[in-house]
């Protein structure tokens, strides 16, 4: 070998430790980075025998799937999570302070202190006053979870818009790396973006991946619809205006096919939008027809009923509700009718401060809201005795009686009013709680994916600074061969000269 | 190559990441430990909070059955102690006239007429006893008072009584000619226009309801456990009242008036007669209203039973064993120190300082 060659050597060495050193330190600079893959240069020898060096980009296939499955799956729970800690909110504290199972439960107490004491009126007055702050729970759980699913509507349209961004820099990006992986350019940094917009891309629906020919990528959602191919496909979703008990929310139409949603307490909804509609189509509609159904039997329970076998309709008692007219059949027992706790409130007829008189509860035969239909067919106290009880106590005994109940709703179809409201809390818990610890499970299934990857693709500092080791002994030994060679060299040429 | 399986940024996420959960540990720990009870008693439990909403729906009620009872005790040992009067005055009245014993002295007669108008009136004072609000003898027209006194003709029950005598004999009862009336038109008056008069409402004499009381004949009933409904008053349309009352009219008022020898005995025979009934059908509302008071004591001792029973459950179901709650903040602080001390240590650890 000559002394020549040596030297040429001795250059690719210069050269293969600046290349490295430069991945070195953008390694170094991304050590904090998540989304970032780390670089390593490779020396390859070609077929001549000369030395070639390149920058690879460590990657590991399956554990960026992995991870993207559980980002879909773990922000699906969180979204879920999320959304039911709202609806119970509305429950209040550890106690379910404002529930209606809890209103339920004080009418029934001041019911019976109004029963023992029938000729005072001021416990009149606070069994109709209990009876209105349970009609208002009703009105406002049933409102407040319908507005939710407004809100829904429009983080749906804001997070299609997201998406719909995301696709359109994922496609950017994808391009590029088509190009580069044709006339073989650097792509390592367009790879590093689009992972990360698969990322978020599933964070907000849950996608599978395909790579074909040049890198290009594919994306179908989890339900199997074209999301990416060659281009973004068209995402359809109109809000609704507004929400009411009757109201179907509108489908996300992902390239013709609608999204399904997600289903159960361990939701299998992938990404964000699925577990959105899980709680607007299937979640709050079921504890809107238990609400219903709940403010149904209490209208059932106190409605005033035929004393004098003259076959009288029943008509509405202590509850009554908004689009009552004189003549109108209750709502059958055991049926769910639609948006009843929207529209249960208590008879004007029984409030002082609409020109009522709660005193009337015991005696019966009163009027509601001032349609005219009081008659004396469905009075109890004929002697207007004030220390009349047993309607009151009736009442009481009701809290205590089976009554039928929906079994649309998901709850007993036979309970007593008490207990189908407890009921109902019950089931909102149950999906909470199983909601909770699926939502810990896929959390830390995230983070061990995550951890996983990072430690295969991340950086490690010390790793980085003992390759630097490497480096530095391998310029100084190439340094120390130049010298030596330049040394040689000089001595040839002063025996030359001399 | 790559040969460490760790990067930097897994482990500062690992160590970040277990500061917060034991955190999140600690303030629920915390809580607990100050209330006795799991910090999310909800996702603790799941489907079962609804039965730990029954428990506590169940001791409220209970606890609100406990204390409406104390207003159904008040209620009736307030009967109790107006019937025992009324059922003392009953036996004076008795004695009274069995002392009599046919006697003909004007003022042995006036006196025990005397007497006799008082008891009246203390009759009428205890049935119109009033607690609360309440009168406790009136059944469950609670709002009026049952009884109208007799001597100042509230009602109209003397004028009543006056001109049926009037009408019965064709003079009025201060009349001289009544010393005239004998033992049988005495009997027959008593019997078929002063006994109808207060005891058989299809009579045309019938005037109780009018003229003396106002009471309902249907007496109080309240819940006093979630089975059980019982009697809390009476009424002073039961049979006891009326003959009392019965007894003691014709007593003030036909007694004094001259009349001969056997007639008197006739009306002092029957009003002794009418007065042992009056004793012993207040006593049969007595004992009623006893049997109830039995009930609720022992309603009160079941509920109370019941509400340890089920607060014990209740205690079960959600309470948390605050020892081990304080030593899992102990073991938690330690955890968290160790943790901060490591974090310290680690991120001091790395191979550029040593370069």
């Amino acid at each position: 070998m000559s002394l020549t060659s040596a030297i040429a050597t001795a250059q690719t060495i210069f050269s293969n430790t600046g290349l490295q050193s430069a991945a070195l330190s953008t390694n170094i600079a991304n050590a904090s980075n998540p989304d970032y893959a780390r670089r390593v240069g490779t020396l390859t020898i070609d077929s001549a025998g000369g030395q070639k060096l390149s920058i690879d980009r460590t990657y590991d296939n399956g554990l960026v799937k992995q991870t993207m499955y559980s980002t879909a799956d773990s922000a699906a729970q969180d979204t879920l999570q999320e959304k039911l800690e709202r609806i119970r909110s509305l429950l209040g504290g550890n106690d379910y302070e404002t529930s209606p199972s809890t209103y339920i439960a004080t009418l029934r107490d001041s019911l019976q202190a109004y029963a023992t004491k029938p000729n005072e009126s001021t416990l009149a007055s606070t069994v109709i006053s209990g009876a209105q702050d349970l009609a208002n729970s009703l009105n406002n759980m049933s409102g407040e979870i319908q507005s939710m699913r407004g809100d829904i509507d429009q983080e749906i349209g804001n997070q299609i818009d997201e998406l719909n961004g995301l696709l359109k820099q994922f496609d950017a990006v994808n391009g590029t790396i088509k190009a580069g992986t044709a006339t073989g350019a650097d792509i390592n940094n367009e790879l590093d973006m689009r992972e990360r917009y698969l990322k978020q891309i599933s964070k907000i629906v849950g996608v599978r991946s395909f790579t074909r020919a040049d890198n290009d990528m594919v994306l179908y959602t989890s339900d199997g619809s074209m999301l990416y191919d060659s281009g973004a496909r068209k995402i359809m979703f109109t809000p609704q205006a507004g929400y009411d008990a009757n109201t179907d929310g509108n489908p996300i139409v992902i390239d013709g096919i609608p999204l399904q949603s997600g289903d159960n307490g361990n939701s299998t909804a992938k990404g964000t939008l699925q577990a959105l509609l899980q709680v607007r189509d299937t979640i709050i509609p079921t504890y809107q027809s238990q609400l219903d159904e709940t403010a149904r039997g209490l209208i059932t329970m106190f409605a005033q009923t035929d004393q004098t076998a003259s076959g009288v309709d029943p008509i509405p008692g202590l509850f009554t509700y908004d689009g009552y007219a004189a003549g109108d059949t209750l709502p059958a027992s055991g049926t769910l009718t639609n948006g009843l706790s929207a529209a249960i409130k208590v008879n004007d007829a029984l409030i002082k401060s609409k020109g009522g008189e709660p005193t009337l509860l015991r005696d019966g035969g009163y009027d509601v809201d001032g349609l005219g239909v009081a008659s004396t067919d469905y009075l109890g106290n004929t002697n207007g005795d004030a220390g009349y009880s047993d309607m009151l106590d009736g009442y009481v005994q009701k809290f205590e009686e089976d009554q039928p109940f929906d079994e649309a709703t998901l709850l007993d179809a036979s309970a007593t009013i008490g207990d189908y409201a407890t009921g109902s809390v019950g089931w909102l818990e149950q999906y909470i709680s199983e909601s909770a610890a699926a939502k810990d499970n896929k959390s830390a299934q995230l983070s061990r994916v995550t951890e996983a990857l990072s430690n295969t693709t991340g950086v490690s500092l010390d790793e980085e600074m003992s390759l630097m080791l490497d480096l530095e002994q391998s310029y100084k030994a190439s340094s120390k061969l130049v010298s030596a060679v330049d040394q040689m060299m000089q001595s040839l040429l002063t025996a030359v000269g001399n | 190559m790559k040969t460490s399986f760790i990067s930097n940024l897994a482990v500062t996420n690992s160590m970040r990441q277990s500061i917060n959960q034991v955190q999140n540990e600690l303030t629920d720990s915390q809580r607990e430990v100050v209330t006795g009870r799991y910090n999310n008693i909800g996702e603790v439990l799941g489907g079962t909070t609804s039965r730990s909403l029954n428990l506590h729906r169940d001791v409220n009620m209970m606890d609100n059955l406990l204390a409406t009872n104390s207003v159904v005790t008040q209620r009736l040992s307030s009967a109790q102690m107006a019937m025992e009067t009324i059922s003392n005055a009953g036996q004076t009245a008795l004695n009274t006239l069995v002392a009599l014993a046919g006697s003909q002295d004007k003022t042995q007669l006036n006196t025990a007429a005397q007497t006799i108008t008082d008891v009246l009136d203390q009759f009428t004072d205890a049935a119109n006893t009033s607690v609360n609000g309440e009168y406790v003898l009136s059944g469950i027209n609670t709002d009026a008072k049952p009884i109208a006194k007799y001597m100042d003709d509230e009602n109209g029950a003397k004028t009543v009584f006056r001109n049926a005598f009037a009408s019965f004999f064709g003079f009025a009862i201060d009349d001289p000619q009544a010393a005239n009336i004998n033992a049988t038109d005495m009997q027959s008056f008593l019997s078929t226009v002063v006994e109808p008069m207060f005891l058989d409402p299809t009579s045309p004499e019938y005037a109780w309801d009018t003229a003396w009381s106002q009471a309902s004949d249907e007496p109080m009933t309240s819940r006093i456990s979630k089975a059980e409904v019982v009697q809390t008053s009476t009424s002073v349309n039961s049979d006891g009242f009326r003959y009392l009352a019965m007894g003691a009219v014709i007593a003030t008022e036909l007694l004094p008036i001259p009349i001969q020898g056997d007639t008197r005995s006739t009306i002092s025979n029957a009003a002794i007669g009418y007065m042992g009934k009056a004793i012993n059908g207040v006593d049969e509302q007595r004992t009623q209203l006893g049997l109830s008071e039995n009930r609720v004591s022992m309603a009160n001792e079941t509920l109370q039973a019941q509400v340890d029973i089920v607060k014990l459950n209740l205690d079960d179901l959600e309470g948390v064993d605050v020892y081990e709650a304080s030593t899992r903040i102990t073991a938690l602080t330690n955890q968290m120190e160790i943790s901060y001390n490591l974090t310290a240590r680690l991120s001091q650890l790395s191979l550029v300082n040593e370069l």
